[in-house]
């Protein structure tokens, strides 16, 4: 019999022990997976919603650092944008969270300037854009339609105006899919923010260099007190939503990593105490120190590996079943990787490790004879 | 320079336009009355509320939202409600003002008699909710006698206790805030009539900061009658920087220089 298959058996001699550390481990990890592909996901869908635009630099308010970015009137500083180098098209964008009729989960309502760039990227799967600036029409995203049960033709209220559905779209970017879209004119209109918008976006022309991008942000900086001009991802890390989901992530990750790794702690404590007589026995018959160390660390190894195993099956199930609850539908997209996954089972087992070093220790150090007395 | 303000509800709960302040015993401190009348001017703000009435028995109502612009000094208060929906409220207009010293003025239009407006009472709930009207001015910050009453606690968070009683008898006769003083903002409003009955109570329940970062300011709000009935009041748009047209209180104007 090897020493991992000793280990083993060990673990399956006390089942109950056994199982609920490893249930213990389990819900840490899911907690943390569920948790840190959320805060990923929400950060990636909307950076990947800048980025399918084909933005290069967003221009909003300073002190911003609520989901929605403070709106301001665009015009003035759209016009002085235009201007600089390289600055192929300035397009306002006013977006909002709004119910569509009376009982419905709020929905990302986007305004973009008619006829300006941000409309390229997105695929018209149904039906036709809109005809004019002030058209009042919407088109909705293909997942919204779906949440929202309409189709072309159908009609949606958005805040006491109505509008007609007149395309369903699709994007490369998951908030853009489970959003209604109407032209910057009509949102204004909607919100009563005559002119404002909460970002201008900068698209710079093929030739642009990052060493233009910075130009433009040096500029605004000097000359429009009050704003700044960013990437999409600064953009996102200031917002305060996914800071706070971040932070709530790595919370968690602590949290876990200690219980974790007291419940190992715990658990193999007093599995060594009832197997004293046992680890005498093995010393009596020459066992090395070292390799009862490495046997009591490869069963709280062991504990971990399957509780990390099975936590990160049902973290990633969590993640699944909360990004199609009604409320966060089309709204977060939890990113699953490979090396995420192995990094958090990596994780699991250093809790293994960690928690089992001190009772291997001590194992380790019983004398045969003292062992052997042992009751 | 445009200041930041806050929205309709934190102004309701810490209006106020009195330039002296009889104390008693019990002082308030030094500058928090000040600071609750600084943090509710504002050059122009709008902000949209969705309210839910749920009534004694705990059935609640589809909610109502409603906009509301306003503006604020020292000398004069004016709002501008419109109904979004449902269709029934849908631009139902109101219109309200006090100066400093005068009492408030309010009318009422529907959608098509904009000509037509009828004088309301400042006292009724809004839309049959208990938003009152009265309320959006906080007036009891301008009566002469404000006490500190002790600290106190509300949703977590520590305030201060503050009694307004109004020199002569009102239609309400005591309004007791706890303010949050780092913030000057009302967690806590109870309304007591002339027969000392407490009328309403309005909560804080839900705090956001302001996108200033300058402070912050009430996300949702409770006011509950003393019937048990409390409507919900969620604040899911505005904006802080509201640009108030010539024409945005027209109407207003037009009425109150009739009036005059």
């Amino acid at each position: 019999m090897n020493l991992l298959s000793l280990a083993l058996g060990n673990l399956r001699h006390r089942p109950a022990r056994s199982s609920l550390t490893v249930s213990a481990i389990a819900l840490g990890i899911a907690a943390v997976v569920a948790l840190t592909t959320i805060a990923w996901g929400f950060e990636a869908s909307w950076q990947k919603a800048n980025d399918a635009r084909g933005t290069d630099l967003i221009v909003t308010r300073t002190g911003s650092q609520n989901a929605m970015p403070s709106p301001f009137v665009g015009a003035a500083l759209l016009d002085q944008l235009a201007h600089y180098p390289h600055v192929q098209e300035v397009a306002g964008l006013l977006s909002e969270m709004l119910s569509i009729g009376e009982q419905s989960p709020p929905i990302f309502v986007f305004g973009w300037a008619y006829g300006s760039y941000l409309w390229d990227h997105l695929k018209l799967l149904q039906g036709r854009w809109p005809a004019d600036r002030n058209e009042p029409v919407a088109v909705l995203g293909v997942l919204a339609a779906e949440m929202l049960h309409k189709s072309i033709g159908d009609r949606i209220e958005l805040e006491g105006q109505t509008l007609q559905v007149i395309g369903i779209f699709q994007s490369s970017a998951l908030v853009e899919n489970g959003a209604v879209l109407i032209t910057l004119d009509r949102a204004q209109s909607i919100t009563d923010k005559p002119n404002k918008v909460n970002v201008l976006n900068i698209k710079m022309d093929k030739t642009a260099t990052e060493a233009d991008a910075s130009f433009v942000k040096e500029q605004v900086s000097k000359t429009l007190p009050g704003f700044a001009a960013i990437t999409s991802g600064e953009l996102v890390s200031r917002n305060t939503v996914v800071k706070i989901a971040k932070a709530m992530s790595h919370v968690t990750i602590l949290i876990a990593t200690l219980v974790g790794a007291l419940v190992v702690f715990n658990t193999m404590l007093m599995s060594i105490n009832e197997r004293t007589r046992e680890i005498g026995v093995l010393q009596a018959l020459g066992w090395p120190r070292s390799r009862i160390m490495y046997m009591i660390i490869c069963e709280s190894a062991m504990l971990a590996l399957l509780g990390g195993l099975i936590g990160i099956a049902v973290g990633i199930l969590l993640a699944i079943g909360l990004e199609h609850t009604e409320l966060m539908r089309g709204k977060i997209d939890a990113i699953f990787s490979i090396p995420f996954c192995l990094a958090v089972l990596g994780l699991s087992v250093f809790l293994g490790v960690g928690g089992g070093i001190y009772p291997a220790r001590m194992a380790a150090r019983l004398s045969p004879a003292q062992a052997l007395r042992h009751e | 320079m445009n200041r930041q303000v806050a929205p309709l509800l934190v102004i309701a709960l810490l209006a106020g336009c009195g330039q002296s302040w009889a104390t008693d015993s019990r002082e308030t401190p030094p500058g928090l009355l000040e600071a609750v009348q600084q943090a509710r001017y504002s050059d122009g703000f709008e902000v949209r509320l969705a309210i839910t009435t749920v009534d004694a028995q705990k059935v609640r109502s589809p909610p109502i939202k409603i906009a509301v612009i306003g503006q604020a000094s020292a000398e004069r208060q004016r709002f501008l409600v419109r109904g979004i929906s449902p269709e029934a409220v849908r631009n139902h207009y109101l219109v309200t003002a006090k100066n400093a010293a005068g009492p408030i003025n309010a009318f009422e239009y529907g959608p098509d008699d904009e000509g037509h407006p009828i004088s309301v009472d400042p006292f009724a709930g809004l839309f049959k909710t208990d938003f009152v009207i009265w309320d959006l001015f906080g007036t009891w910050w301008d009566w002469p006698r404000q006490t500190a009453e002790g600290l106190g606690e509300v949703n977590g968070r520590r305030c201060l206790w503050v009694r307004s009683r109004p020199a002569a008898l009102l239609q309400i006769k005591e309004v007791v805030s706890c303010v949050d003083k780092e913030f000057a903002l009302a967690l806590s409003t109870k309304v007591y009539d002339s027969q000392n009955r407490l009328r309403r109570t309005i909560r804080v329940e839900k705090l956001i900061r302001k996108n200033s970062n300058a402070g912050l300011m009430a996300k949702k709000i409770t006011i509950a009658d003393e019937r048990g009935a409390y409507s919900e009041i969620d604040v899911y748009g505005g904006d802080e920087q509201y640009q108030v047209e010539s024409e945005t209180f027209g109407v207003l104007e037009r009425l109150l220089g009739k009036s005059n």
